[in-house]
């Protein structure tokens, strides 16, 4: 009986130790994805997107790894913003494959790469300090599931490719009019009836949104291939209103053509840059609104530093030794004054104006006046005065600038409100101090 | 009965004693308009100046000022205030003119539609990018075409009624009104040029201005004086003028071409400049009355001195910047005319 | 001196107003043209000073016929008092008699002494000597009136042509301007032409009368032959009764009723 005990106690230990593995070992995950997903309730907002679009079928075919939303997730995002874009199959699916990663990766795996392509062809961001972050969303290895082929990492927020982000630009401004003006995405059909707009939306290479443009916008060439819409102050609005634009923009000035297009129903913009500073800023804002964010910040920077550099040199320069300036604007002995933007491109190039302090922006002078200002240099506008005629004005021989034969006309383009301000500056710097900006 | 003869010479006496008032009063005003500008420089040195520019005279004078000066009064202010002069007499003696013929006091010499023409030629001109020395030319040249084609529409059988004259003048000048607008239309930068030679000004003017307007002045001013009688006989009606002898036809004629190549010649040199040719003409007629012997020489004078004024006013009230003269004609001219009327009317009846 | 009209037309389109009309009129004499509205007084009064051009006739003073001659000769001879004066601008009323000198002053010569007392000469026979600074367009229109005459008197005129020229005046200025009328033809020795619409003035103070009818000369003569009962009715249509007055020594006309 003795050997009975032994035989019992054997085959008892090995049950033991058989349910012992069985416990300890684990056969490994026995669910797949879609399964993991039924049965974890905060995915339920996910499963239904995934199998509205199809998507639970491609899952189960292959090994995958889902950055899965939750429903906290589902409800969090912005819909104002991002709404449409959930009520389209396309969209949405879209947005789902962003989330899907090919091949089984850990969360530890994920912390190791930079940058994963996703199903849906562009990239997330992977950093890691402290917690691993994708797209600068954290993930934690401790809420992942592991599944038979493959892994499912809960993420708080839904994931948004950068082509969406760029897209959706949520640009609010008040613009030059003191409207609000709200422009959710990159537009694609814009007007133009700005030319310093539309010289700027062609400088940051975003000219193939463009369907439209006022008259006075003719630069640079290809411009001239859109149709002419009229202007700012007689507008064709049913040949406007015929280009479907979503995003129409217009001079500050121009207020019949913004009512007639708001109640349209058309988006309008307002701009009206009166200083340097604020075509920078221009620049840059339609970087930001037109997705083309680094062409214009490269644009910026290269301007900066030619301003820079002048302004440097200037800087330098005592105010004595400053040379005066007499500007002519198309009608006779009409100048500008220095809340003019010429007036400061003139003072910015080192000039002194003659009629800077003048109480109006562009004061109508007396002949007299500018000859005994005696100005050292004459810049009259492209399509004023010609240079013989200036120089031909009785009385006007004896002024130091006729004398020295510095009588300049300069395109009225170069010294206007548009991103070829730069030219105009240089031009200037280079007629005020011949010697030192040759 | 022999007061009537007392009364005759002392009106004529009166009549001499006030144009020769009136002359000095442009001498002075002449003076004034050279010795005043936006650069001030004393009185004492504009007239040494103007000395040190006369021959012999000048030979002594030492030159103790900046030579700008010079340039400033010989070049820019005498010259502006010569053809300021010479347009206020040209516009004021055509409008006598104008409001002898046509009976009317509302007529002015831009009745018959010039103004409107010659703006149109110089809109054209800058247009086409015309040189500007040329823009004048342009200007007179449409100006006398309107005044030939207003004067060709309302010729019948050979003679011209006035009231046909005053409504194809309107009719012309709304045609080219219209004209001036498509200009301005097409202008795109060069708009402002044209508005501004449309609201007429002395700003640029200077030797050469004096050079073009001047013959126009000398040659057509005696003329009108000529026709000093002929136009008292037109006041009484075509008629009682042709009773009395008179060429109305011939005299018509006559002054309307007269008037169209002064008030051209005004009109290319500086703009279309209003009220003058309306107005002075009344307050001249205010004074020394409706006898075109006497009121032709005074209007002379009125309208040389209320141009050269109002200019002043023009370049000194907001200097150094400068108002278009047209603006202080019509807001000096109109009150005080107004004020003249107030005064006289009940002894002058209208 | 004598004024010849002969064989006057004058139409201002196809049709005539005025068909061979001819009469003569001698210094000293008061010649004096009636007729109905539209009979043609007033454009032969025209015709005859060329003030219209007649299609076909002759003007002759003392045998020379004076078609060929210009305004300015004419208004030497001829001056006119028109039917309505209307002057809105203040000239005085010497400056508008002195322009009755027009005529024969050179261009630019100045008025002389002997124009002026030409001048003053036509104000006293019109009465009007006292009112010479007064301004023309404050008168009245009886005072009108004379300074017009006298302007035309101030031309020192050989013809005097006077259209109405009592119609708008008192009664008592109307004997005035006839007398003086009358004194101008015989004193002066000026031929005096003149419509009037008065018959009875016209009987009284012409000398001699045209009747016209239709832009022809009905009848011409002395005004008791011209102005017969017949003549009237058949040209006015207008039954009348004449009577010799012995206190006017004239014809004196009564109009009875219009005749159907």
């Amino acid at each position: 009986m003795a050997n009975n005990n032994k035989a019992i106690g054997g085959l008892a230990l090995i049950a033991i130790i058989v349910l012992a593995a069985v416990f300890i070992y684990d056969s490994g995950p026995d669910m797949d994805i879609s399964g993991a997903l039924e049965e974890n309730t905060q995915f339920s907002s996910l499963q239904d997107a995934l199998e509205s679009v199809g998507l639970m079928e491609v899952l189960e075919g292959g090994d995958y790894t889902i950055l899965a939303p939750t429903n906290a997730a589902f409800t969090d995002y912005d819909a104002d913003l991002y709404g449409e874009l959930f009520e389209s199959n396309d969209s949405l699916e879209s947005i789902l494959k962003y989330h899907v990663i090919e091949g089984k990766h850990s969360v530890a795996d994920i912390s190791k790469m930079d940058s994963i392509t996703t199903l849906q062809g562009e990239a997330l961001e992977v950093s890691t300090s402290g917690n691993v972050m994708v797209n600068d969303t954290s993930i934690s290895a401790d809420n992942e599931i592991e599944c038979k082929n493959g892994y499912i990492v809960p993420i708080g927020e839904i994931l948004l490719s950068p082509t969406i982000e760029s897209t959706y630009i949520d640009f609010s401004i008040t613009d030059a009019a003191g409207r609000e003006v709200y422009i959710k995405k990159v537009p694609e059909r814009i007007v133009s009836l700005a030319s310093s707009a539309t010289e700027t939306i062609f400088a940051i290479g975003a000219g193939d949104l463009m369907v439209g443009r006022d008259k006075y916008s003719t630069y640079p060439e290809e411009v001239n291939d859109l149709p002419n819409v009229g202007s700012g102050s007689s507008l064709a609005l049913e040949e406007t209103l015929n280009l479907d634009p979503d995003l129409v923009i217009t001079w500050y000035y121009s207020t019949s053509a913004i009512e007639s297009l708001e109640q349209n129903g058309i988006t309008v913009l307002a701009i009206g840059p009166s200083s340097v500073q604020d075509v920078l800023d221009q620049i840059s804002m339609f970087g930001e609104i037109c997705g083309h964010s680094s062409d214009a910040e490269a644009i910026v920077q290269d301007m900066q530093s030619t301003i820079d550099s002048i302004t440097s040199f200037v800087s330098t320069l005592p105010l004595e030794d400053r040379v005066n300036v007499y500007y002519e604007l198309s009608t006779e002995f009409k100048s500008v004054n220095n809340a003019t933007f010429t007036g400061q491109l003139i003072e910015m190039a080192g000039g002194h104006n003659i009629a800077g302090d003048q109480d109006t922006n562009y004061p109508q002078l007396s002949s007299e006046w500018i000859i005994d200002q005696d100005p050292n240099v004459i810049a009259v506008v492209s399509y004023g005065a010609t240079l013989d005629q200036i120089k031909s004005r009785d009385g006007w021989s004896s002024i130091d600038a006729v004398i020295n034969d510095k009588v300049y006309s300069i395109e009225s383009n170069w010294v206007s409100s548009t991103p070829r301000l730069v030219l105009g500056l240089e031009q200037f710097a280079k007629w005020f101090y011949p010697e030192h900006f040759a | 009965m022999h007061e009537i003869n007392g009364y005759y010479h002392s009106m004529k006496h009166k009549r001499l004693m006030v144009l020769i008032g009136l002359s000095l009063i442009l001498f002075f005003v002449t003076i004034i308009g050279i010795m005043v500008g936006p650069v001030f420089i004393s009185p004492k040195i504009v007239l040494k100046i103007i000395a040190t520019n006369l021959p012999r005279v000048g030979d002594g004078i030492v030159q103790t000022w900046p030579s700008t000066y010079n340039t400033i009064v010989m070049d820019v202010r005498l010259p502006r205030v010569i053809v300021g002069m010479l347009v206020g007499i040209g516009l004021s003696v055509a409008g006598c003119g104008m409001q002898g013929l046509f009976r009317n006091p509302m007529a002015s010499p831009y009745v018959t539609g010039i103004s409107s023409g010659g703006a149109f030629g110089a809109a054209l001109a800058v247009n086409l990018g015309i040189i500007y020395y040329m823009v004048p030319a342009f200007a007179f040249a449409f100006s006398a075409m309107t005044v030939f084609l207003v004067y060709m529409i309302s010729m019948v059988r050979g003679k011209v009624r006035m009231e046909t004259l005053l409504l194809s003048g309107i009719a012309v000048a709304s045609f080219f009104s219209a004209l001036v607008s498509l200009m301005m239309y097409l202008a795109a930068e060069k708009l402002e040029s044209i508005v501004f030679w449309m609201m007429g000004g002395f700003w640029s003017s200077g030797w050469d201005e004096v050079t073009i307007i001047l013959p126009f002045i000398v040659i057509c001013i005696p003329v009108y004086m000529f026709l000093a009688r002929d136009l008292n006989a037109m006041m009484l009606g075509e008629q009682a003028a042709g009773d009395l002898g008179v060429k109305v036809e011939t005299t018509k004629r006559f002054v309307l071409v007269l008037t169209a190549l002064l008030v051209g010649g005004c009109v290319a040199v500086s703009g279309t400049i209003g009220f003058v040719g309306l107005i002075i003409p009344h307050i001249t007629r205010i004074i020394v009355g409706p006898d075109h012997k006497v009121l032709l020489p005074a209007s002379v004078f009125t309208g040389g001195i209320f141009m050269i004024a109002t200019d002043i006013v023009a370049r000194m009230i907001i200097q150094p910047s400068e108002l278009p003269v047209g603006i202080i004609t019509s807001l000096c001219g109109v009150p005080f005319f107004l004020y003249l009327l107030r005064r006289r009317k009940s002894s002058m009846g209208w | 001196m004598e004024l010849k009209i002969r064989s006057l037309d004058f139409g201002y389109f196809k049709e005539n107003i005025l068909k061979e009309v001819s009469f003569t009129a001698k210094s000293g004499e008061v010649m004096g043209i009636v007729g109905p509205n539209g009979s043609g007084k007033t454009t032969l009064l025209k015709c005859i000073r060329k003030a219209l051009v007649p299609r076909k006739g002759k003007i002759m003073i003392d045998g020379e016929d004076i078609m060929g001659w210009e305004r300015s000769e004419i208004a030497k001879y001829f001056a006119v008092v028109p039917q309505n004066t209307n002057i809105s601008f203040p000239f005085t009323v010497l400056e508008i008699v002195m322009m009755g000198r027009i005529p024969h002053l050179k261009r630019m010569q100045s008025e002389s002494e002997k124009d002026i007392e030409v001048v003053k000469r036509a104000m006293r026979m019109t009465a009007i000597d006292r009112l010479y600074y007064r301004y023309v367009n404050n008168l009245s229109g009886g005072e009108v009136q004379r300074v017009v005459i006298a302007r035309a008197l101030a031309q020192e005129p050989k013809i005097l042509l006077l259209d109405e020229p009592t119609s708008n005046l008192d009664i008592n200025h109307q004997f005035e301007t006839m007398k003086l009328i009358r004194d101008l033809a015989r004193k002066e020795g000026m031929i005096v032409v003149i419509i009037s619409h008065d018959l009875n003035l016209s009987m009284r103070y012409c000398d001699n009368l045209i009747l016209l009818k239709e832009g022809k000369v009905f009848s011409s003569g002395s005004p008791e032959s011209v102005l017969t009962k017949e003549n009237i009715r058949n040209v006015y249509g207008v039954e009348a009764m004449i009577e010799y007055n012995a206190i006017i020594d004239s014809n004196q006309i009564t109009l009875i009723d219009v005749v159907d």
